[in-house]
């Protein structure tokens, strides 16, 4: 359970406090670290110690430990030397690595816990009951992130969030597909929306600078409770959709933020087929030439205000009526009039949305 | 060390949003270029797609030579430094410098080596076993920036990290930035809002505006031969003067009328207007805050340019000093000695070096 990556750093630190060599083999002779080179010779040894009732011994100049994890015989120790410092430096080897089994443990069975939790699969009594066993709050503040990585099994992400989060015990990082990796967080008394958002910039601009990962973050709405921590996820989800509909230049979105895009993103195909048509008479607003496109971006961009979009434009005032004057030709509507600008908008994402469901390509 | 070079290159999001707009520049080996422009303008995004961290639509994109649209971002040989940074809890400086390092797939012996290299350079080995939670202020950001310095990369890609600091830290920062840069000699694309920050820093400027490029060039080209108005707004502080003047001709020189008062072009904007057949027509001129003069022997050498203004607001920063005038309908502000003696509400005469005089084109906004 433990990686051996862990094990073998862990007797390097250990080795470098007693300067006692260590090796830790499974039960089958092989070995999985070692702070010197000729441990494999022993496998034979190791066998036999298996075998043996003791639990541990002194052969051919190295303490033999067994190390259990609950009762089960999961690895043996060889400490070198026989004397009595090196029986007790080997104890307290064992002892230590007895205990990182038991916290590995616990973190695995949190990390199924929180799986099942965003995906619904637990009963509300059981997410209570087992909530209890191990030690997790339910009634603070939690929000969900998904952090959604170009590519998949991105190992550098992964690592790089757990250790921006996971070190903090009241947060969680897991992972429930390849290309996601999850972030349940406490929210602290006073934490802003604002906050989060600052959060989910700090977890992008640390990815693409410490991982070099290309990713997208998002993040539902805070809950009171952990039997609604699915919500969040579930929110944080189709906040990473919508975004890419409608704020595809951005790397990271809340679903507090999605507005409108939000309601769009649930309308069936075929109705707003029908809207576009009623519009834009069959047309699509691709046909736009770009100068058509930028002015009527600006132009909602100022708030439909003349004088700012056209300073902006670097126009003349007049240009700028003349070209609202010639779009309210070809589609009917009159920028300038709140109803006719609000339907454009709507019409200008229902385009979008219609051709992201399309394609299905981001 | 490496040069860049940008060919075309355009980002273009599926629903037919443009981030940036057919952008073509060359940066050298080892300069410091800052790509300025205001917020959303581009800059941002076209640094990431630098890096590869966003898809290029169009284009291509040559670090050192070679073509790595395709590459990955860690195989591109480049660093990146944004500007939400924090270092890892629960580390040491250390680790916190030697953990990207790792995730590469260095090996231990090169960690070691790199991240004790890097210490040393930004003065912060004797942090290097302190807990980072341990480290405040100017160490924080050198920590930062030392995880981006040990990948030793070719082109270091800084977005804007200073965004979120400000006084004595951000001077500390920048001054820290600039001598590191002279240490490394390595190529820097770095970006930032902040026009000052732009002309302090830079070895050359690239101005960006709604996703295309509008002028790249020196700090001082920049400043002084704007290429439109936008450029000659952005960088100074406080902004060029922006006035619309009537362009007239008198014994075939250019002569204009602004706001009540008479003047004359300089004989080459002279030239240059009447070749293009301004005579007759509106243009848009502007003057830098410090080509206007209210010293007497200004008022004389310049006698063909006085404008009446009234004195309105005096405003001191540091050893210069501001005043707004009321010129006509528009507001100017000029530098004004302190020994000037003007006070709100004086009557004056202001003069204004013509060969200081920026002219642009009404509808267009290019220079002319």
């Amino acid at each position: 359970m433990i990686s051996n990556q862990i094990l073998q750093s862990t007797i390097e630190g250990l080795k470098g406090i007693t300067r006692i060599d260590f090796c830790i083999c499974d039960t089958e002779g092989k070995v999985l670290a070692s702070t010197f080179s000729e441990a494999e010779e022993y496998e034979n040894s190791i066998l036999a110690f298996v075998d043996s009732p003791a639990d541990s011994q002194v052969i051919q100049g190295y303490q033999f430990f067994k190390v259990f994890d609950e009762n089960q015989l999961e690895y043996i120790l060889l400490a070198k030397g026989s004397n009595e410092d090196v029986y007790m430096v080997g104890k307290m080897v064992v002892f230590q690595i007895q205990n990182l089994l038991v916290a590995y443990k616990e973190r695995f069975d949190k990390d199924n816990f929180i799986k099942n939790l965003l995906l619904d699969n637990l009963l509300l009594v059981d997410i209570y009951n087992r909530a209890k066993k191990l030690h997790i709050e339910t009634n603070v503040k939690r929000v969900v992130f998904i952090i959604e990585t170009k590519h998949e099994k991105d190992g550098s992400a992964l690592e790089t969030v757990r250790s921006l989060f996971a070190t903090k015990t009241k947060d969680f990082v897991t992972a429930v597909d390849e290309k996601n990796i999850i972030l349940v967080k406490e929210v602290k008394p006073g934490e802003t929306y604002a906050d989060l958002e600052k959060t989910a910039n700090i977890i992008l601009d640390m990815l693409n600078t410490e991982a070099m990962s290309k990713v997208h973050v998002a993040f539902g709405t805070i809950v009171n409770e952990i039997k609604e921590v699915s919500r969040s996820y579930k929110e944080a989800k189709m906040a990473l959709d919508v975004g890419k509909i409608f704020y595809s230049g951005k790397n990271v979105v809340a679903y507090s933020n999605l507005g409108i895009g939000r309601l769009i993103y649930q309308l069936p195909l075929p109705l707003c087929r029908m809207f576009i048509k009623e519009i834009f008479d069959g047309k699509s607003p691709d046909e736009f030439d770009e100068e058509t496109l930028t002015t009527i971006n600006k132009f909602f961009e100022n708030s439909l205000n003349v004088s700012e979009t056209s300073r902006q434009l670097y126009i003349h005032r007049n240009t700028l009526v003349y070209r609202l004057d010639k779009l309210q030709k070809s589609t009917g509507l009159d920028l300038r009039v709140f109803e006719d600008a609000i339907t454009f908008k709507i019409a200008l994402m229902v385009v979008k949305y219609m051709k992201y469901m399309e394609s299905m390509d981001y | 060390m490496a040069g860049l070079l940008l060919k075309n290159v355009a980002k273009l999001y599926p629903n037919g949003g443009v981030g940036v707009k057919d952008i073509s520049m060359e940066i050298a080996d080892g300069e410091f270029a800052v790509l300025a422009g205001p917020a959303g303008s581009g800059k941002s995004t076209l640094l990431r797609m630098i890096g590869g961290l966003e898809d290029i639509s169009q284009g291509d994109i040559y670090i050192g030579g070679v073509r790595v649209n395709d590459l990955e971002p860690r195989d591109r040989g480049v660093a990146m430094i944004f500007r939400n940074y924090i270092l890892y809890p629960q580390m040491t400086v250390y680790e916190n410098l030697a953990f990207g390092l790792r995730l590469s797939g260095c090996g231990k012996d090169e960690i070691h080596e790199r991240v004790t290299e890097t210490a040393k350079l930004l003065e912060i080995t004797e942090l290097l076993d302190l807990p980072s939670e341990q480290v405040t202020g100017i160490d924080r950001y050198k920590v930062a920036v030392g995880r981006a310095v040990a990948r030793k990369p070719k082109v270091l890609l800084m977005d804007d990290p200073m965004l979120c600091v400000d006084g004595e830290l951000r001077r500390e920062m920048r001054e820290g930035l600039a001598e590191l840069y002279r240490h490394l000699g390595v190529t820097v694309i770095y970006v930032t809002e902040d026009a000052g920050e732009a002309m302090a820093l830079g070895t050359r400027l690239v101005v960006i505006r709604d996703g295309a490029l509008e002028q790249t060039g020196t700090p001082e080209e920049v400043y002084e031969k704007p290429i439109n108005r936008f450029v000659a707004e952005y960088f100074g502080d406080p902004a060029i003067n922006v006035l619309e003047a009537m362009v007239g001709e008198e014994n075939g020189r250019a002569v204009l009328t602004v706001a009540g008062s008479h003047g004359v072009f300089s004989e080459e904007n002279s030239r240059r207007l009447l070749a293009a057949g301004y005579a007759g027509k509106e243009i848009t001129v502007g003057v830098r805050p410090e080509d206007i003069h209210c010293e007497p022997e200004c008022l004389e050498r310049f006698s063909d340019n006085l404008i009446d203004a009234c004195a309105d607001v005096y405003e001191t920063a540091g050893d210069a000093a501001y005043m707004s005038f009321r010129v006509g309908s528009y507001t100017m502000k000029a530098k004004v000695p302190q020994s000037a003696g003007i006070r709100p509400g004086d009557e004056v005469k202001l003069a204004v070096d013509p060969s200081r005089v920026y002219i642009f084109d009404k509808d267009t906004q290019k220079a002319i």
